[in-house]
């Protein structure tokens, strides 16, 4: 371990699946991630955005090791990630924990929650289980009392802060949690998200927080990544992309926030959802973007970095970073 | 077999409430006990040994149609008591019977199991052997099996027990499968758990309740093929007696001696009756996507 | 559909090829093959002959090429009972054999349908409750006992009907009852339960609400969506009709394959057994397939091929 490495870097992945139609079916190359490269720092979280099936939560697992990319490489306090499975990769798994966006789905339903609480405990050996969990179940809100209970008992925003107990209980350096309140009642997200804000300053993890929600990413996040189609489109801080997004596609998800009270004008966004199998030539997103030009038919844009430090991948916020604001 | 019954993930959470047991049931359940009793009680209740000759008696008839209380089911064409050599069977095939769901069971799982993990190859010749064992009628595969290698009890129950084990592939398969893509097996794996705690402490109690239904459905037909095969003459091998056989041997008699042929059928009929009966039972109850 | 089919056929393939190898397996396994198949007191210039014809001193995967090879060619060996081929042995018997299938079959069809559909349209009412009494008996009686109940009644104690033998079609009476009553039962069950679960469907409810006659309702859409499940157990049934009467006719002593399977076991007759084992295996993966591509024309959703992974 390189203390001056950053917690976890990851460059140019890429993960190909084969769609296969039927059996005896013509292989179909999709490309879920297609060159992303991201970088989190200790005790920091990434807010990671985008449509669902645009790749975020593949990423997600290639970062956690769970899944192994089929080109580029993720390294993990300077060195590289065990193959999945072996000996050494579930050792690390004390390290890096990841949270679901389906805490039902992610629990026993046949343990107890402090069963489930203790199981990581178990499985690396650490002992004083019992004050452990108890601990654990306090800090992330649930009474102590509760560690009796089975699934099916509590809330859904229980159940939540169950699956981060369990997450936590081997104090990981890194926590990635995949849309970790879209499952969740409105009035939930926001104290879910508080406690992710609060356990990070307490047990001072790296956070990749993936969710289709900008909104959701601003509150937890020190940076930001926006994804479509496989690739980061632009990256930069929270507060600058939601006050002036330098890509048309960010600036669709901007303007998609509802501001009561304000009237704002919609980017509607034209053609059909992008379907993975079928990418779009050139820039992925010319097909719908309402400034597309024929340079971006052509050519794919790369991921390049701004003025203003912000990292953009399209032809024409580069070109002119004054893009006019209202182009459609 | 349509494939959609194993991808529903078929999860029981505990029951407090009871309902009440049918009638039908119970008396299944009931019988099924008294069976268990006189397997495992044999050599106590069982009036003579089941080879035990008796020659003075010979084809005498039951109690009930005027025999003697001496021998109260009657007696075979050597003297043999019915009632003791009956006990026997039922012992025996209640023996192999449960050796052979049992191996079915593990066999099943443990491929299914094997399949859902790795994937790929491993998966693909699983499922190849399921395809191939579903394509044959088990009697036949069973005979050829037993002409090929002989007759022994051991084979008998090894060879039992590969009935039905494609079943429990599919159904372990398929809800490992389901528990691994986004649920609870997944994230057990994320702890760094190994894949003997995924399996044996997560995965295997959530599918208990599923695979001990289709045991229980499974079960009355391993009762019949060896009853089948044993009535050939291809299963159990004298001086070794079970239901099946006593079937076999006491139809040369069914016109002198119908009671030696009739008290191993009744037998064979209220068992896999009352196991069937309590399997439809456990399958609506506890997981009505097995159908 | 065209790619349905061609997959399809493959898989029939490789079943049968995988038959064929678990057949060259045991055949393996159970110790030197020339003996087993020539018999054990078959002249040394025979068994031989044996090994040189099927390669017995070939390695291994030359002699599994070669049995594959030569039972493509219908060389399936001779019977060590009395030296004719096991193919003709086997061949001459299935007359005996559907004689009695046959008409089964039709019993199973046209009783056990009816029974099905009738106790489904009218759940838990007297006929639905017999029907299913009826149908876990056919399925816990097994058919030698059913068999011999019906030749003590019928031939031992009314003397209506010949116990065995195959002299006159009245001797085929009683194993033909005996089949067809265990595969009604258990063609009404299963009919019965698919049409419940397809009565139970949204679309037989829309169907009706927007005022459909029930009778459109039920041979509309409930029968030909209820008939799909059920096709894949007659398709078995079909598979079954060269070899699905092992034990009855063992009861009836009749003549048929499946007498000839039993001698054959009790015998170690081992060619006769691979023989019919072959027979078996192509019957029903034959009938499998027949079976698949019916699925695809009855079920649109299975036409394209996209059939959705485990």
């Amino acid at each position: 371990m390189r203390p001056d490495a950053p917690l976890l870097d990851a460059k140019d992945l890429v993960r190909r699946y084969d769609m296969r139609r039927g059996f005896l079916g013509r292989a179909v190359e999709v490309r879920a991630v297609d060159g992303v490269s991201l970088r989190i720092e200790r005790g920091r979280t990434l807010g990671l955005v985008g449509e669902s099936g645009c790749g975020k939560s593949t990423t997600g697992r290639l970062v956690l090791g769970m899944e192994t990319p089929d080109q580029g490489s993720v390294s993990f306090e300077g060195q590289p990630l065990p193959s999945p499975g072996s000996a050494a990769w579930r050792a690390q798994r004390a390290r890096m924990q990841m949270v679901y966006q389906d805490p039902l789905g992610a629990l026993d339903r046949r343990l107890s929650i402090g069963t489930q609480v203790a199981e990581p405990l178990e499985i690396h050996r650490i002992g004083d289980r019992a004050a452990r969990v108890q601990d654990l179940l306090r800090a992330v809100g649930l009474r102590p009392d509760q560690a009796e209970r089975y699934p099916h008992e509590l809330s859904g925003g229980q159940r939540q802060r169950a699956v981060l107990a369990r997450a936590l209980a081997t104090e990981p350096a890194l926590l990635v949690c995949d849309e970790p309140i879209s499952a969740l009642d409105v009035s939930i997200q926001a104290q879910v998200m508080n406690l992710l804000v609060d356990l990070q300053e307490r047990f001072g993890m790296g956070i990749l927080f993936i969710s289709h929600d900008l909104r959701a990413v601003r509150q937890v996040s020190h940076r930001v990544a926006v994804m479509y189609l496989g690739r980061i489109v632009e990256e930069g801080e929270p507060d600058a992309i939601l006050q002036d997004p330098a890509h048309p596609y960010a600036r669709t998800l901007v303007s998609a926030i509802p501001h009561p009270g304000r009237r704002v004008d919609r980017i509607i966004l034209q053609g059909d959802p992008p379907n993975p199998a079928d990418r779009p030539s050139g820039c992925a997103f010319h097909p719908r973007c309402p400034v597309a030009t024929a340079l971006c038919a052509r050519e794919t844009p790369a991921l390049k970095r701004r003025g203003d430090g912000r990292l953009v991948a399209c032809h024409l916020a580069h070109r002119d970073e004054a893009l006019p604001r209202k182009a459609a | 077999m349509p494939e959609g019954l194993v991808t529903v993930a078929t999860v029981v959470p505990p029951q407090p409430k009871r309902a009440s047991v049918p009638l039908l049931v119970r008396l299944g359940g009931a019988w099924l006990l008294a069976m268990l009793a006189v397997a495992l009680l044999a050599d106590v209740i069982a009036p003579y040994g089941y080879t035990a000759l008796d020659l003075r008696n010979r084809l005498s008839p039951p109690v009930t149609l005027g025999g003697s209380w001496l021998h109260p089911l009657g007696t075979d064409e050597l003297g043999r008591d019915v009632l003791a050599r009956l006990i026997y069977s039922i012992r025996t095939s209640l023996l192999i019977a449960f050796g052979a769901t049992i191996i079915g069971a593990v066999v099943g799982t443990t491929l299914g199991f094997l399949a859902a993990h790795f994937r790929g190859l491993v998966e693909q010749a699983v499922l190849a052997l399921v395809d191939f064992s579903a394509s044959l009628p088990f009697l036949i595969l069973a005979l050829a099996v037993l002409a090929f290698f002989g007759n022994s009890l051991v084979l008998l129950v090894c060879l039992l027990g590969l009935h039905a084990w494609e079943r429990y592939a599919r159904i372990a398969r398929g809800l490992a499968l389901a528990a691994g893509a986004q649920g609870y097996a997944a994230a057990v794996r994320g702890l760094g758990a190994t894949p003997w705690r995924i399996y044996g402490r997560h995965v295997l109690p959530n599918i208990a309740s599923t695979l001990i239904v289709s045991m229980t459905l499974a079960f009355p037909e391993v009762i019949l093929l060896e009853s089948g095969l044993s009535f050939l003459g291809l299963g159990v091998q004298p001086p070794e007696t079970s239901l099946g056989s006593m079937v076999g041997y006491g139809r040369e008699y069914l016109t002198r001696a119908p009671w030696i042929l009739l008290a191993p059928a009744v037998t064979i009929v209220l068992t896999t009756l009352s196991v069937s009966l309590i399997g439809d039972w456990l399958r609506d109850r506890l997981d009505p996507t097995l159908r | 559909m065209l790619r349905f089919a061609t997959a399809r056929l493959a898989r029939a393939g490789l079943t049968i090829a995988m038959v064929v190898t678990f057949a060259f397996v045991v055949l393996r396994l159970s110790g030197d093959p020339a003996q087993i198949i020539m018999g054990a007191d078959a002249p040394p210039e025979a068994i031989d002959a044996f090994r040189t014809a099927w390669g017995l001193d070939e390695p291994v995967w030359v002699q599994y090429l070669s049995y594959f090879s030569a039972i493509l060619q219908g060389d399936l060996g001779r019977s060590m009972r009395d030296g004719r081929d096991a193919i003709v042995l086997v061949t001459e018997r299935i007359p005996a054999t559907l004689a009695l299938t046959l008409p089964a079959l039709l019993i199973k069809i046209g009783l056990g349908i009816p029974a099905g559909i009738f106790a489904a349209l009218h759940r838990n009412s007297l006929a639905d409750r017999i029907v299913m009494v009826v149908a876990v008996a056919g399925f816990t009686v097994p058919s030698f006992v059913l068999g011999l109940l019906l030749v003590l009644v019928f031939a031992v104690q009314l003397g209506w009907l010949p116990s065995g033998g195959q002299e006159s079609w009245r001797h085929a009476i009683l194993p033909v009852i005996t089949l067809g009553l265990g595969g009604a039962a258990v063609l009404a069950r299963f009919t019965r339960s698919a049409m419940l679960e397809v009565l139970g469907q949204p679309y037989i409810r829309t169907a009706s609400a927007k005022g459909v006659p029930w009778r459109s309702v039920v041979t509309g859409h409930a029968l030909p969506n209820a008939a799909i499940p059920t096709v894949t157990i007659i398709g078995f049934m079909v598979g079954s009709l060269i070899a699905g009467a092992v034990v009855v006719e063992s009861v009836f002593s009749w003549p048929g394959v499946g007498r000839l399977l039993v001698v054959a076991v009790s015998n170690r007759d081992l060619a006769v057994v691979q023989c019919i084992l072959l027979l078996v295996a192509v019957t029903m993966v034959c009938a499998n397939l027949i079976v698949d591509l019916l699925y695809g024309l009855l079920d649109p959703r299975l036409r394209s091929g996209t059939r959705k992974a485990g």
